[in-house]
Formats: C-alpha cells, sequence, structure tokens
C-alpha cells in the first residue's frame, strides 16, 4: 500500500520503530508519536489512513486516545497493540471503537499483514 | 573565661574540617561528571548501534547475512550494547524477528556464552544464561533449560521454569510438568504461567494431573485446566469437585467450573455447597451464583435459605429472574 499515512503510538521506543521500520520497508508512510498525548494531537490533524496504538501507556492511555478520537468523529481505522496478560483491555478497545489487536509478544510481519487488511477493508 | 580547647587544636581541627568538605564536594562533583560522560557515551553507542539491530529484527532472509556482518566485528561494550538491545526487544516479538534477533545474539556470541554459563559455578550467571535460552528461537536450549529446571538453586530453577514456558516449544512441556510437584521447589504460580504460556502444547498434556499423588499437581491442575481448555476438563473438574480429598483442589475445581460455566455441574456445585469444608461450600456456590439463572434458580433459592451466613451472602450475589 504505497504511500498511505500510518501513524504508529507507542512509548517504547524499541517497538515502536520496529513497528515503523517494517511498515515503512512495505511503503507506508509512516509518523511515530512517544505517548498518547502526542498520538491524539498527531490523530487529530494529521490525516492518516491508518493507527497503530499501544494500549498501556503512562498518562493518557490507547483506549483514552482511541475514545477520544472517536468522540471526535475521527474514523481512522485503529489497531490496538496490547500485553497478553491485559486482554481485558481488548473489550474496552472494541466498545470503543477499536477495529482490530494484536497481543504482545506479536510477529511484526503478522501485523503488517493486518494493517494491510484493515486498510484494505476501511 | 576558661576554654575547652586550646585555640591550636581548635584552629586545626576546623582546616581539617574544610579541606574534608572540600575534598567530598570535588569527588561528589568528579563522579557526577563521570556518570554524566559514561550516560553520554552510551547514548552516543546506542544511537549507533540499535539502527542496525532493527535493521538486522525486519530484514528479509536475503538480506540478513549482510545485516549481521556488523555484529560478528562487534566487541567490548558495543558488542554488549548490542546484545541488550535484541534481548530488550526478544521480549516483545515472535515470529521471523524473534529468529532473525537470535542471529544477532549468535553473531555476538551470546548464545555461545549463554550454553557455557548454565554449568557456571555461580547461580546468577546460570539464572541469566536460562532467562538469554528461552527468549531465543533456539532448539537446542530445551535441553539445557530442562536441565536448569532442576539446579540446586531455587533461583535459576524458578527462572528456567519460566523460560521453558516462554520457549512455546513443545520439548518444554516436559520439562514443566516435571516442575509440577510441591518436590520440585519451584512456586506453583510460576509452573503454572509458564504451562499458561505454553498453551498450546500443555492442553492435552494438563489433563493427567488429575490423578497425580501430590495435591499441589491435582490443585494447578484444576486451574489450568479451565484456562488452557484443557480437554475433557469438564467431566475431570466435576469429578475433582466431587471427590478430591483436598479442600483446595475441590476450591480450584470450583472456580474453574465457573470460569466454563457447565450446566453439567450444576449438580456436583449443590452437593459441594453442602461440604463441611466453609471454603469449598463458599466456592460452589459463587459459581452457581454466576450461573445463567434458568439452570440454578431452585437450588439458589434453597441455598439463600441455609444456616451458613456466608452461603447464603453467596447465593444472594446475582438476583434470580422470576
Amino acid at each position: 500500500m504505497p504511500g498511505k499515512r500510518i501513524l504508529v503510538v507507542d512509548d517504547e521506543a524499541d517497538i515502536r520503530d520496529l513497528i515503523a521500520l517494517k511498515l515503512g520497508s512495505a511503503g507506508y508512510d509512516v509518523q511515530v508519536a512517544l505517548d498518547g498525548n502526542s498520538g491524539l494531537q498527531q490523530a487529530l490533524t494529521g490525516n492518516f489512513d491508518g493507527i497503530v496504538l499501544d494500549v498501556m501507556m503512562p498518562g493518557m492511555s490507547g483506549i483514552d486516545v482511541l475514545s477520544a478520537l472517536r468522540q471526535a468523529e475521527v474514523t481512522t481505522p485503529v489497531l490496538l497493540l496490547t500485553a497478553k496478560a491485559q486482554e481485558r483491555d481488548v473489550e474496552a478497545g472494541f466498545a470503543v471503537g477499536a477495529d482490530d489487536y494484536v497481543t504482545k509478544p506479536f510477529s511484526p510481519r503478522a501485523l503488517l499483514a493486518r494493517v494491510n487488511a484493515l486498510l484494505t477493508r476501511g | 573565661m576558661p576554654t575547652l580547647f586550646p585555640s591550636s587544636v581548635v584552629f586545626v581541627v576546623l582546616i581539617a574540617c574544610t579541606i574534608a568538605c572540600v575534598v567530598a564536594i570535588v569527588l561528589v562533583t568528579v563522579m557526577r561528571l563521570a556518570r554524566r560522560v559514561r550516560g553520554s557515551r552510551l547514548q552516543r553507542l546506542t544511537e549507533r548501534i540499535r539502527p542496525a539491530v532493527l535493521q538486522a529484527a525486519v530484514a528479509e532472509q536475503d538480506a540478513l547475512d549482510n545485516s549481521l556482518t556488523v555484529f560478528r566485528s562487534m566487541r567490548g561494550r558495543a558488542r554488549r550494547n548490542a546484545e541488550s538491545i535484541a534481548t530488550r526487544m526478544l521480549y516483545d516479538v515472535t515470529g521471523e524477528t524473534r529468529t532473525n534477533l537470535t542471529y544477532v545474539l549468535a553473531a555476538c556470541g551470546t548464545i555461545t556464552r549463554a550454553v557455557s554459563r548454565t554449568t557456571s559455578t555461580v547461580p546468577v550467571r546460570r539464572a541469566r544464561a536460562a532467562e538469554i535460552l528461552g527468549l531465543i528461537d533456539y532448539p537446542d536450549a530445551i535441553s539445557h533449560l530442562i536441565r536448569l529446571a532442576q539446579d540446586e538453586s531455587d533461583e535459576v530453577r524458578a527462572v528456567a521454569t519460566r523460560a521453558l514456558g516462554r520457549s512455546g516449544r513443545p520439548e518444554a512441556i516436559a520439562g514443566l510438568l516435571a516442575a509440577l510437584p510441591s518436590s520440585s521447589g519451584v512456586p506453583a504460580v510460576v509452573v503454572g504461567s509458564a504451562l499458561l504460556e505454553a498453551a498450546e502444547h500443555s492442553a492435552a498434556a494438563i489433563g493427567r494431573g488429575f490423578t497425580d499423588s501430590d495435591p499441589a499437581v491435582r490443585r494447578t491442575t484444576a486451574i489450568l485446566a479451565s484456562h488452557v481448555m484443557s480437554p475433557g476438563a469438564t467431566p475431570r473438574l466435576i469429578r475433582a469437585l466431587a471427590t478430591d480429598d483436598e479442600p483446595l483442589v475441590r476450591i480450584a475445581a470450583a472456580r474453574s467450573i465457573m470460569r466454563l460455566q457447565t450446566r453439567d455441574a450444576v449438580p456436583a456445585l449443590y452437593e459441594a455447597a453442602s461440604s463441611e469444608h466453609s471454603g469449598v461450600r463458599i466456592a460452589a456456590t459463587t459459581a452457581l451464583a454466576t450461573f445463567p439463572p434458568a439452570w440454578t434458580h431452585e437450588v439458589l433459592t434453597d441455598l439463600k435459605h441455609h444456616p451458613d451466613v456466608d452461603i447464603r451472602r453467596a447465593a444472594s450475589a446475582t438476583p434470580i429472574e422470576g
């Protein structure tokens, strides 16, 4: 999907950059945000085609960001990234409008496939 | 007015105190500067090495060997930095990326060192070796981990057991089941979590624990059976609830049945609600109260008039329809 714009929001630098690199290698135009607050600001103003959003972040969590986005009527497809032990977050995520989720530990290749599918559906 | 000490002594003491203060201030300043220099040197090193680790982590098969060249020539601090970054990432990734990061660690010599440290005389080194061997995608690691799961040190056994679970390999299950008995010294919660991590391969094997002579094994089995959806779990849990000698096993069975929400278990739960053991009675009644009212209306109505106040409270936790 060359040229499609994706926002990756994760406070863990290694994971954020790994995802950005993997999506970038597939031709996506990837922007990153270091926490929930800046992720929300970028998502509201950046006109993205998809968002990969970590759930567990200090301050504003991924669920808070997603909830704020949907309240602002931003319908960009969102894929949640959550720890295996916090699968209950997935329920909360879908309740506020998530489109898909991936649990950590995750395969970046599988995540790319899910992003591709998400953007095709969206 | 008489003085306690001659003025010359007071003068010498004051001078000594001043010198000591100045030396302390200089030392603290030097230490802080050294720490800052070390920190910025490490940051520069990480900025140089991290992109190489990331590139290797997502490299396609044909480009991987090229990406690994840089790690093979690394020495000292640079190599330790690459190891640390790759190890940190391994906690969060699976699949091809996990394999690629394993190759990075192999190129750094980390795996060879970890294998040789499994026989170190220092328990901390053996534990660290087990931690690394559990993270990597390396089939030969399992035999080392099974050996370390029977190490003389409690700490090493626990780390190796966790690592066996994290490896997610079918060969690890035998080692994990061997750690289930209380005599293994590994806390049941550690073994249970490890078996849950390897649920894909452990579900069938877990069922065998219901007939073990060790109550700790039976209790952990009863807890895990509902989590991993062990085949045939429901009848085994019902039997454990009805017949096990150990109240803790019966309580675990009642809680597992509550998670599974099985109608077949209602008679056994009702029977257990009149058990001699108060923990069993409460666990069974609590489970019944979470079931759909259509299944439990009669038994809960009865239990709401039970002489034990805890049972009455548990039975009333969910309102009965109709």
